[in-house]
């Protein structure tokens, strides 16, 4: 978009020995990035004889999916359940929490709102770890540790600032002339925000879905303290425990990391433009 | 935004009669509950906790800020600060430097570069138990690709996260290889906004390329800069997942961070008294920069 004549001109002068150099360095960037993942997909594909073989092979041969099949038949398959189940109810969470409280922020002037922004604003800036021991506490006082209720509070409270702060940015960006034209034409505020507002906000609230799916996909500290018994472990939380308990195990480790990524990293792949978005939402979002 | 909200409730309710309008409260308050539980009751809780003696979560004895005296004389937490520091500032600058030279590097918009982009961003978005596993494996030693690859070169093969020395700067870098790609969107997103006019006008003036960027480019980033590594910062000092699980604060402590200190004494060592007093400590570090970050989002500077 910003292509401009000067580099263009520059490029074509020196392509002669810059492309080569260019098309080289990318490659060194590129390697320094995914090594570590090809390297574990490579053993995580490894019969366990090979695992260790000296000299180490980066083609595995013979091909085998035993150590995903294994990692799969030890409980690891309930663990990628137990993610999918807490990241989508945060998700259907977050989105119900965040799309009201981001439409206040956005379109009404009121009492406290400065002290309530800045609140949303140190959420964002708190980690999981501050507020891990309150969140134990508090689901120990209620009795519902280790299920995925408080999994699922835990998520989406630390998800919500982020997300209500993405989505009041959105939002804003929205003419307010098409919520007062429905207004006017006898819709409640209520259903200006449901029925004229949301539709055109789609890709705001895919964006945040991503966020909020990522976010509690990836959480490792909340489900490991919150959860006790082997089958309320979530993928990171199990993943964790074979790396502590079974830690030189590397086909199984390998293969059972490669299956909690995957999600994300589909996910990634294809929606990227979102993705992007989502991954700055914090940073590039005024006020 | 102001216009909406007078011209709404004008017509609503004429201004004079200054009724409240409940209706943004009411939409604000199941979101503001959750921010409530992941902000204000985590500080009261911690708040709380750190004045007293406590058995698990018994409070037995209101001590004062007797365990601040503590924590601040243990030279083991003098230690973690120290740790905290170097793994955040020089984690920091790293990946702000990573992002602006990858950023320059894949400034303009071919399909090559929109590749390589996603590529760098893939650790970001990866799960850091995964991370953690991958580098482990990767730097094990022995078995190694890498140890092989040394081994070849008659070095012995070695491990740097079980080093004294190395293992705090290991981490560091592979915490920032991992952020790089976060530091890259908020600097292309800066670059964008600068008109390429600026570059040629300061290269027909007979400016190096080392030129442009260091008084050009690099000033007028600045505002962006600052998110970014207001955003890093925060990041940063609140990691605990990728070093517990990497080094968990070893070698002895010479990883261990104020986060792995505040895990190891809250979820191992159940001493809840002396973990909320840590959180007190970090969630101060953390409305510090969340004030910071606030300032820099209502300057608008980089609109």
């Amino acid at each position: 978009m910003f292509a401009y004549a000067g580099a263009a001109a520059e490029r074509m002068a020196l392509a002669s020995w810059r492309r080569p150099a260019r098309l080289l360095a990318m490659m060194v960037v590129g390697f320094i990035i995914l090594t570590p993942f090809l390297w574990s997909l490579s053993t995580s594909l490894k019969e366990p004889a090979d695992v260790l073989a000296m000299p180490p092979t980066f083609i595995p041969s013979p091909f085998t999916l035993e150590n995903y099949i294994g990692v799969l038949r030890s409980g690891f398959g309930r663990y990628l359940l137990n993610s999918t189940v807490v990241a989508l109810s945060s998700v259907a969470v977050v989105l119900l929490v965040a799309v009201h409280a981001g439409y206040a922020v956005a379109r009404y002037e009121f009492l406290g709102k400065t002290a309530m922004l800045f609140l949303i604003l140190s959420g964002m800036a708190m980690g999981e770890l501050s507020t891990v021991l309150p969140l134990y506490f508090f689901g120990n006082q209620l009795g519902i540790l280790d299920t995925y209720l408080i999994l699922v509070i835990a998520n989406s409270a630390f998800i919500s600032p982020l997300a209500i702060w993405f989505l009041q940015g959105y939002f804003r960006a929205i003419p307010v002339q098409l919520d007062e034209a429905a207004m006017l034409d006898g819709a409640t505020r209520l259903g200006a925000l449901y029925r004229i507002v949301l539709p055109s906000a789609k890709p705001g609230l895919i964006t945040v879905s991503l966020i909020a799916f990522v976010n509690s996909w990836n959480e490792v500290i909340l489900a490991l303290v919150l959860t006790s018994s082997s089958t309320m472990r979530t993928a990171p939380v199990g993943l964790h425990f074979f790396l502590t308990d079974y830690g030189v195990q590397w086909g199984s480790l390998t293969a059972a990391g490669i299956l909690s990524t995957l999600p994300v990293l589909v996910l990634f792949l294809l929606l990227q433009r979102h993705f992007v978005r989502g991954l700055t939402a914090g940073a590039t979002t005024g006020l | 935004m102001a216009v909406f909200g007078n011209t709404l409730s004008g017509r609503a309710k004429p201004a004079e009669t200054r009724h409240v309008d409940w209706f943004p409260y009411a939409l604000m308050a199941p979101g503001l509950v959750l921010v409530l539980f992941a902000t204000l009751y985590p500080v009261l809780f911690a708040v709380n906790y750190s004045l007293f003696k406590t058995q698990i979560f018994q409070q037995q004895e209101f001590v004062g800020f007797e365990n601040y005296s503590r924590l601040l004389s243990d030279p083991r937490f003098v230690e973690n600060a120290i740790n905290s520091f170097i793994f955040v500032f020089a984690g920091v600058g790293l990946t702000w430097l990573f992002g602006l030279s990858l950023a320059l590097f894949l400034r303009s918009q071919t399909w090559g570069n929109a590749v390589l982009k996603s590529i760098i961003l893939i650790p970001w978005v990866t799960n850091q138990v995964v991370l953690a596993l991958m580098w482990k494996w990767l730097l094990s030693g022995d078995f190694s690709p890498l140890g092989h690859i040394l081994q070849r070169l008659d070095f012995p093969p070695f491990n740097p996260l079980i080093s004294l020395t190395q293992a705090l700067p290991t981490l560091t870098i592979i915490n920032a290889w991992r952020a790089a790609g976060f530091a890259l969107l908020l600097m292309l997103a800066g670059l964008a906004a600068i008109p390429g006019e600026l570059d040629e006008a300061a290269a027909v003036d007979g400016a190096s390329r080392f030129q442009q960027i260091r008084y050009i480019i690099v000033p007028l980033l600045r505002p962006i800069s600052m998110v970014c590594m207001v955003t890093l910062t925060i990041s940063f000092f609140n990691i605990v997942v990728l070093p517990l699980d990497l080094t968990g604060g070893g070698p002895l402590h010479s990883t261990e961070l104020i986060s792995i200190r505040l895990y190891r004494e809250g979820f191992q060592n159940y001493n809840i008294a002396l973990a909320s007093t840590v959180t007190v400590f970090l969630v101060v570090l953390d409305l510090i920069l969340a004030w910071i970050y606030f300032k820099l989002i209502r300057s608008r500077a980089f609109d």
